[in-house]
């Protein structure tokens, strides 16, 4: 019941020169919880893509080896026979979704496999009161948060009970409040029902915390095959960029810690019992943070939807300081990437208003009037907005649609692709690459106008460990101003230089993020958690470091 | 919390009988006094349906344009009565387009009668979604009522990406720098809108299908999920539309001019109490 077999397994694409798997040997118990790991590119998908039989049967290619569940190929199962043994969750469930409602998504399988329609009603209320959403039976699903959307695709893979459950990065758009529930949720399932979980995902901190067992993944080869302690061992030892935050710490040489807990009582068997934090700050509540050099702040700015009920900003005030980067932090829906679009100039105040930045959008296709500002914005999944068919042409669109010439064009894309190191990928096409070089290309079709102000919505989504870093390091270059919205703790508490919580509409915090981050609870990130009762002040690797517990 | 949204439990063949009934009352009316009655209660139903001041306010101010322009050109082209106040020169096909007390009358009637069934249909289309839809081609048709379904659900997704596409060429472009756009750059700038909106719809509707081939889509024999019972209130509305219709058709046949008051009178009072009814149904 539920155990993997994946025997020499090789496979590659369609029309691809390199085959995306190769020689794949290894297996998994039945009723484990298995993190696929790697960096982006690596082939994980496609390992997840043999799992369910999507390749070769839908996308084609070739396959040498064979991989099964239960001991049964996957490749000669009968479709249904295979539907009934394994769920899938994909990463985006607004594109995976074929109905508009709740009730009749989470029936679309049991449907395709023939259960007749009075044993259906209340196979789909059992799943749905096992994930939480019973209260949500008739609503539509684009009315739904990211969170309860995923929870649906997750109640329409596991409605007709499957042996295996295979989620392809199921929180990348997840707040880490709804991350942490969803791995509740996960762990509900594996414990209590004994479901095999099959699982690729970036966010490994609380995955590790998790799983039994992890592959890790390189260039479609297996480098590595284990339980968790002893994935986190390895990857420290050789690949330490990839290893879980909390094994980076040099607690215990020999093995490895992946829980906040763990890390703690570690930490509390080696400092003194019961001292005092190490810092002299108090916790009192930090002050709006008032910038030396600001270069635009919102002041009781008010944006309403139409439609909407409340408010997206709701007398929301904060500053961007010139020079610095600043991460604008919060729960889904709490107002971050609104607040970027206002800063944008694209989405006008009701009330309220912006001091130095551009200016709002009127209507569209009509230029506006000269803003104060030149502004850069890269929307959340800059994917969607790729046009063109090689990176060259893609990054030189602003530059052809501003009506520069093409000498001058030429220059300006020349530059801006050398400075983004995405010289070697001018002739690409922009859909065919990595989320990181995606990322930079979109980045770079926006630094072709050379603007003051750069803001980015979720720019780490789907990033692996080394494109963030890659990300992060570059936009702490030549001091740019930089706004970002993410749920990315680790990596504003290593890169940013100044951080606004919002909640409801509000920025209801603001200053630096270690005052943030002292103070936060769920907001905060792993190592913040793992160190408050010790070192008020350490909050990623680097600070880790400076007080000797990480290398 | 969302349980029970009243709205979605009307059966789908009891509504498209509720609104087949309401189209052919609309129609029947002929009168200026009924008319207003049906162009009321088709407001009412749009504004039950949409509930958004918004939508509301510009279905009214399309009505002003609307109902002017149909009045004023309509009024040439009806028989007119006998107080004529203009009449104009003969014209190949048309004849001699006249204008008067009585042809005004008739062509506002008709363009009330046309706002109306325009509300209607905006009405209609709102409750009509992807699920009834589906549910109105059976199961005998189930696989091209899902398809449909499915380029409905697509639409309002492709509008929103349509908006942020626009929004992300219009900063491409230096939009908030206010320089003058040449007619070809406009076009290249729509061109690459409509460009990215092709591949991300091709993106999408290539996940949507390895999403629906995991889950099992195309083999065997597939069963269908009932979305909604046929209740009392179903047979209710039903049975009120076959009432709404006997009154549309014994309006049509009434001759002597007072039944015909009496007729039109009856009709208008039985589609407001319908059109109250079954928006309380939606």
């Amino acid at each position: 019941m539920g155990s993997i077999a994946v025997h020499n397994l090789t496979y590659r694409y369609p029309d691809a020169e390199e085959p995306a798997l190769v020689d794949v040997d290894v297996s998994l118990p039945a009723g484990r919880w298995l993190l696929v790991q790697g960096p982006t590119g690596s082939g994980k998908s496609t390992l997840l893509r043999c799992l369910t039989g999507a390749c070769p049967q839908f996308y084609g290619g070739t396959m040498r080896g064979r991989i099964s569940i239960a001991g049964k190929d996957v490749a000669k199962l009968e479709p249904l026979e295979r539907v009934r043994r394994i769920g899938f969750v994909g990463q985006n469930p607004d594109a995976e979704a074929v109905y508009h409602r709740v009730d009749r998504e989470v029936a679309f399988a049991l449907e395709n496999v023939g259960v007749p329609p009075e044993d259906m009603s209340w196979r789909v209320a059992e799943v749905l009161e096992m994930v939480g959403m019973s209260d949500y039976v008739h609503a539509e699903i684009r009315q739904l948060s990211g969170g309860q959307r995923q929870r649906v695709a997750l109640a329409a893979a596991l409605v007709h009970q499957p042996e295996v459950l295979v989620l392809d990065e199921p929180t990348a758009q997840l707040d880490p409040v709804a991350a942490a529930e969803w791995f509740q949720l996960l762990r509900r399932l594996n414990q209590e029902f004994g479901l095999t979980i099959v699982m690729s995902e970036h966010r490994i901190d609380p995955a590790y915390a998790e799983v039994d067992h992890v592959w890790y993944l390189e260039r479609g080869r297996l480098r590595f095959a284990g339980d968790a302690t002893a994935a986190a061992a390895w990857l420290r030892e050789h690949r330490p960029a990839s290893a879980p935050t909390l094994a980076r710490l040099l607690l215990d040489d020999a093995r490895p810690l992946l829980t906040v807990r763990a890390v703690r009582d570690a930490l509390r068997h080696r400092l003194q019992e019961g001292a005092e934090p190490s810092t002299g700050t108090s916790r009192e509540v930090c002050p709006v943070a008032p910038s030396v050099q600001t270069m635009v702040s919102l002041r009781q700015a008010t944006v309403t939807y139409p439609g909407a009920s409340l408010p997206a900003l709701d007398e929301c005030s904060f500053s961007v300081p010139r020079g610095q980067l600043t991460v604008l932090m919060g729960p889904n829906g709490s107002g971050k990437s609104t607040a970027l679009r206002v800063l944008a100039g694209l989405q006008p105040l009701v009330r309220g208003h912006i001091r130095g930045g551009a200016k709002i959008r009127r209507r569209r296709d009509t230029p506006g009037e000269p803003g104060e500002l030149r502004v850069g914005y890269v929307p959340q999944n800059p994917v969607l907005y790729f046009s063109q068919r090689t990176v060259r042409d893609e990054v030189a669109l602003a530059a052809t649609l501003r009506g520069l010439s093409a000498d001058a064009t030429s220059a300006a894309v020349d530059e801006v692709l050398r400075r983004l190191s995405l010289t070697e990928l001018v002739d690409r096409h922009p859909r065919e690459l990595s989320g990181g070089e995606q990322l930079r290309v979109a980045v770079a079709a926006v630094m072709v106008r050379h603007p003051d102000l750069l803001l980015l919505d979720e720019p780490t989504r789907g990033l692996d460990v080394t494109a963030k870093a890659e990300l992060g390091n570059w936009l702490k270059q030549d001091g740019r101003t930089v706004v970002m919205a993410t749920h990315d703790l680790d990596f504003a508490a290593e890169f940013a230089d100044h951080a606004v919580f919002f909640h409801a509409g509000h920025a209801v915090l603001e200053g630096p993020p270690v005052q943030i981050f002292r103070r936060a609870l769920t907001f905060a990130p792993t190592i913040s958690r793992a160190f408050r009762p010790f070192h008020l002040d350490v909050h990623c690797l680097a600070d880790a470091m400076k007080v000797g517990m990480a290398r | 919390m969302m349980r029970g949204k009243a709205r979605k439990t009307l059966h789908p063949f009891a509504l498209l009988v509720g609104f087949v009934a309401l189209f052919g009352a609309v129609c029947a009316l002929r009168t200026l006094g009924g008319i207003a009655v049906d162009g009321l209660c088709a407001v009412g139903l749009v504004w039950r349906m949409v509930r958004s001041r918004r939508s509301l306010g510009f279905l009214l101010r399309l009505a002003v344009p609307l109902v002017l322009i149909y009045t004023l050109v309509g009024c040439w082209f009806v028989r007119p009565g006998e107080h004529i106040w203009w009449q104009g020169p003969a014209l190949p096909l048309l004849g001699s387009p006249a204008v008067s007390v009585e042809s005004i009358a008739r062509a506002l009637i008709q363009s009330i009668r046309l706002w109306s069934l325009l509300l209607l249909f905006s009405a209609f289309s709102e409750a009509a979604t992807e699920d009834v839809i589906s549910a109105w081609f059976g199961r005998r048709y189930a696989r091209v009522g899902l398809t449909v379904a499915m380029v409905i659900r697509l639409i309002p997704t492709l509008l929103e990406e349509r908006q942020r596409l626009a929004e992300w060429v219009w900063l491409q472009r230096g939009g908030d720098e206010g320089t003058a756009m040449s007619r070809v750059r406009r076009m290249r700038a729509q061109a690459t809108v409509y460009q990215a909106l092709l591949m991300t719809a091709l993106e999408r509707g290539w996940q949507m299908a390895e999403s629906m081939y995991v889950r099992g889509y195309g083999h065997g024999r597939r069963t269908v999920f009932r979305i909604v019972r046929w209740r009392r209130w179903d047979t209710a509305i039903v049975f009120g539309a076959g009432v709404l219709l006997a009154c549309a058709v014994g309006r049509l046949l009434m001759v002597s001019a007072e039944r015909t008051a009496w007729a039109e009178a009856g009709l208008a009072i039985t589609l407001a109490v319908y059109c109250v009814w079954l928006g309380r149904c939606l």
